[in-house]
């Protein structure tokens, strides 16, 4: 495992990633393509979005990526393919589960118990 | 010979500061059977402390590489500067500089001669319980002055990333902001302990030193990773970076608190809590980092025995922290009611938010550990997430931002007070309404961030003028005003440079001929060509591009792509010509087969500078009330 | 109250202290107990390899490579071995037929066909991110195994195990 990352850590130091040729012709479905990109994880880079990482895989994505807007299919399907290959990890926004509520609710909780600790009447 | 005399320094460090932690551990039992004077032990180990780091230094600069840090972390060939921060670019020489600042201040906490000497015992009892928890940790896990076996003859090197000046002064400043922490831990427990009641006045300037570190240290790697990194981006939702917002963000809490309890002697005992907090906060950070348990691009090398060692210094700090405070809570319950609608009202609105967006982004950071652990699902929760929530909470934090100011103590009337500040309110209104008109076109979500902004500076101007002709002479305005307006502004000020940096960046990446000219916004970018440049320890292929506006060349800017000859790693040094109105920012990249055409990217970023001028105007506000605090001591 | 939070309190310790045991770099694969992805692909013997082709009844062995992968070269012994008891099949990622032939020369060719993932799509469907990585097929077809990295001599027992429970 160590050599893989030792391996592809190689190229994060070139840290330039979308190529020239890499850009749709098409403006809005370049924007399109880039608002996807920002979602997609490099799941061999440490915390990086597809859009922004040199790696091989998130360079393979990006074309993907383009090559399915290009073919007219929706966002939303384009990041359920790569997530369905991919599980969970590789979408920075975590998928409405049950096991992610905790995400959201807590924070609420925890609002709501400071508001009541600060304002109430002792 | 010197790193000998290092590592001997250290175990001397480590055997006092175990007489501080015993008597405190003793004492805990409930009998007292050693007494030494916590004064002395304190300058002791300061002394000790800093000549192991003093040795440690030598050590980097003879580039002694019988010593295994030094020969995995620099060369001799680095400039010297570099072997200097090299010292703490790496996870030994880095802790062993968190203990030598936690020792400093334990110093300059004796030397302080406005405390009681009993309270000033308690505090330095548990600082220097700290120290030794701090120094067993590097004697025993993290040794600086290990052997390597065999000596290399040359060293690997430090990262090229980390040789470049931002980044070489970002670590010492977050650490007088961490470990200053450390002493408003120790105040606060000794407070607790002494049941002492002049506490604050003792606590408040520790409390705005170390945020002013903390802020500019941020700062500072925000700035780092925007010039360095190559696309103009300044902040990741890195969970290290996330790591460094928390006790930033309850010490800005904290820094509110203290202020009511000192004048109104109600949430004392919030003002102790949330310095336990910051300060445990401070050190899951840390915990974070070097334990290898998140993914991050921060993270050292990592060891999960250190993670252990540092798991267990985190929990006994923060439960002896949490303990102590739930005791004394019980026998200290404090009556009083805020009002909503008051300056007291305000100012708790405005921690409810902080805390309450420190705890998101808390939940947020290391819920992707908790899912691995409770249901084995790996999940990624990153910038779409944080940004999403930040958004929402943006609204009424400015909103209590902009009226706090305005509102009376006590209580006050929603009514009385906008009519108050009509005058403001109309301005405000103007404003909002010939902004959106300018910008129309922009991305709303652009437009409402600009739009708050705005609204803070114009409500500080407002607050600035009053005070002003009431006073007439500017030098009598209050500092702790001077202070709040500065501090607020500088807020507004970073919200517009963040939101203009990054919702509305203009980017063209294109395959550039040498002659040919680009243009964004309203400037010319002309590749006139890439030339060889020898540095001290790297080979560079520098770019020129002439910078054209109206007809008029502004400059020429040189973007890099540096080969460093020891570890073979390639950066990217981009170029960036900085104006209030945005930064023209250029990368080079690659070359292409004909040799005449490189890939080039060119970005401008709106409204950038006052990022850094935000933070600056945040630090100085900061300061104006860390000199108040100091002079009003007695 | 107190103990409520002394509670929570402890219960965030012990996730942290299980944490410091999980490797985070490792993804799980989200394709196990589903059947193999479509795919087609040309072949290193000039023709193709789809997924019909790996749909046979047997237990078999997909292993994603490449030449030019260092790690790749590490596990080669294990994979000549394991080729000995059940078929390997191998898909080259972004690999030239030229490069492909030296390897195979210099250090052996353990795999029963081999599919030649130019540009690295079909690597997408089966959720592969990085090189090695090796898939453990059931006789229905579905994907019941995922090893990321190189296969080391500690692997390979877990790897029989699993072999000879599916056969």
């Amino acid at each position: 495992m160590k050599y893989l990352f030792i391996f592809l850590s190689f190229l994060y130091l070139n840290v330039l990633a979308i190529e020239p040729n890499e850009i749709l012709e098409d403006g809005d479905l370049e924007k399109i393509a880039v608002e996807i990109s920002k979602e997609l994880r490099c799941l061999v880079c440490q915390n990086e979005d597809i859009h922004n990482s040199n790696a091989d895989i998130a360079k393979d994505l990006r074309i993907l990526v383009r090559k399915k807007l290009e073919s007219g299919e929706s966002k939303k399907e384009i990041l359920k393919y790569v997530h369905d290959r991919y599980g969970d990890f590789v979408l920075f926004s975590p998928p409405f589960k049950f096991q992610n509520i905790g995400l959201w609710i807590i924070p609420l909780l925890f609002f709501l118990l400071m508001t009541f600790f600060f304002f109430r009447k002792s | 010979m010197v790193s000998e005399l290092g590592f001997v320094f250290l175990t001397l460090t480590l055997v006092l500061s175990s007489l501080s932690f015993a008597q405190l551990s003793v004492k805990g039992l409930g009998f007292e059977v050693f007494n030494f004077s916590q004064v002395k032990l304190t300058n002791a180990i300061f002394f000790f402390t800093l000549t192991s780091f003093i040795c440690l230094t030598y050590s980097f600069l003879d580039s002694d590489f019988t010593l295994d840090v030094i020969s995995k972390n620099s060369n001799s060939q680095l400039p010297l500067i570099y072997k200097f921060t090299g010292v703490w670019g790496n996870h030994e020489g880095s802790i062993l500089l968190w203990l030598l600042v936690m020792t400093f201040f334990g110093f300059l906490f004796s030397s302080s001669s406005l405390v009681s000497p009993t309270f000033k015992d308690e505090v330095l009892k548990v600082q220097n319980s700290l120290c030794f928890l701090i120094v067993s940790f590097i004697v025993f896990t993290s040794n600086p002055f290990q052997k390597s076996f065999p000596p290399p003859v040359q060293g690997a090197d430090l990262n090229p990333l980390l040789q470049d000046p931002g980044l070489a002064i970002h670590p010492p400043f977050l650490y007088m902001g961490y470990v200053g922490f450390s002493i408003i831990y120790s105040i606060s427990v000794a407070a607790m302990t002494e049941q002492s009641n002049h506490f604050l006045k003792i606590l408040k300037p520790w409390v705005f030193m170390s945020w002013i570190f903390l802020t500019c240290g941020i700062g500072l790697g925000s700035w780092w990773a925007y010039y360095e990194l190559g696309w103009g981006g300044f902040w990741f939702w890195d969970p290290v970076e996330n790591a460094s917002l928390l006790p930033w963000l309850t010490a800005s809490a904290l820094l509110h608190t203290i202020v009511i309890a000192d004048k109104k002697k109600i949430l004392v005992n919030w003002t102790i809590a949330l310095s336990i907090l910051t300060f445990i906060l401070s050190l899951l950070g840390t915990f974070l980092v070097r334990s290898g348990v998140l993914v991050s691009v921060h993270a050292f090398a990592n060891d999960p025995t250190r993670g252990v060692y540092i798991l267990l210094l985190l929990a006994s700090i923060s439960f002896y922290g949490i303990f102590k405070f739930i005791n004394h809570q019980k026998q200290n319950q404090e009556n009083f009611h805020i009002k909503l609608i008051s300056r007291e009202g305000m100012i708790s609105l405005n921690n409810i938010f902080m805390l309450s967006i420190a705890f998101t982004i808390l939940i947020g950071t290391i819920y992707p550990l908790f899912s691995s652990v409770l249901f084995n699902t790996k999940i990624s929760v990153g910038a779409p997430f944080f940004n999403s929530i930040l958004i929402p909470v943006m609204f009424p934090f400015v909103f209590g931002m902009i009226l706090g100011p305005f509102t009376k103590w006590n209580r006050d009337d929603l009514l009385l007070i906008l009519n108050r500040i009509k005058i403001l309110l109309l301005s405000l209104i103007l404003f909002s309404l010939i902004t959106w008109y300018i910008n129309f076109r922009d991305p709303v979500l652009s437009i409402i961030f600009i739009i708050l902004g705005g609204c803070i500076i114009l409500s500080s101007l407002f607050e600035f003028l009053q005070i002003l002709r009431n006073k007439n002479r500017l030098i009598k305005i209050p500092k702790k005003m001077i202070a709040q307006i500065l501090a607020h502004s500088g807020i507004g000020l970073l919200i517009i440079g963040a939101t203009g940096s990054s919702i509305l960046k203009e980017e063209k990446i294109q395959f550039q001929e040498i002659g040919e000219s680009i243009s964004i916004k309203d400037f010319n970018v002309e590749f006139i060509g890439v030339k060889k440049v020898e540095g001290p320890n790297y080979l560079s292929q520098m770019g020129e591009f002439k910078i054209i506006q109206n007809n008029k060349l502004l400059t020429i800017l040189k973007p890099e792509k540096r080969f460093y000859n020891s570890g073979k790693q390639v950066t990217t040094e981009a170029a960036i010509y900085s104006r209030f109105s945005g930064d023209l920012y250029i990368a080079l990249g690659e070359v292409h087969e004909n040799k005449t055409q490189w890939t080039t990217r060119i970005w401008f970023n709106p409204y950038t500078l006052w990022i850094w001028i935000g933070v600056i105007f945040l630090a100085s506000g900061g300061l104006f009330s860390w000199f108040n605090s100091l002079k009003k001591r007695k | 109250m107190r103990y409520f939070l002394i509670v929570i309190f402890i219960f965030i310790l012990v996730i942290f202290y299980k944490g410091l045991k999980k490797d985070p770099t490792v993804i799980p694969s989200n394709l196990l107990s589903k059947e193999i992805p479509e795919f087609s692909i040309s072949s290193f013997s000039g023709s193709t390899l789809k997924t019909k082709d790996l749909r046979d009844n047997k237990v078999k062995i997909v292993n994603f490579f490449a030449s030019w992968c260092p790690p790749c070269k590490i596990e080669h012994n294990q994979l000549l071995e394991l080729s000995k008891k059940i078929p390997v099949y191998g898909i080259a990622k972004k690999n030239t037929h030229d490069d492909l032939s030296k390897w195979f020369e210099n250090n052996g060719n353990p795999y029963t066909r081999v599919g030649m993932d130019t540009n690295g799509e079909a690597s997408i469907e089966w959720g592969v991110y990085g090189l090695p990585e090796t898939f453990i097929i059931d006789k229905g077809g579905i994907v019941k195994y995922k090893h990321v990295g190189p296969l080391m001599k500690r692997d390979q027992e877990h790897i029989e195990k699993i072999i000879k429970k599916l056969q």
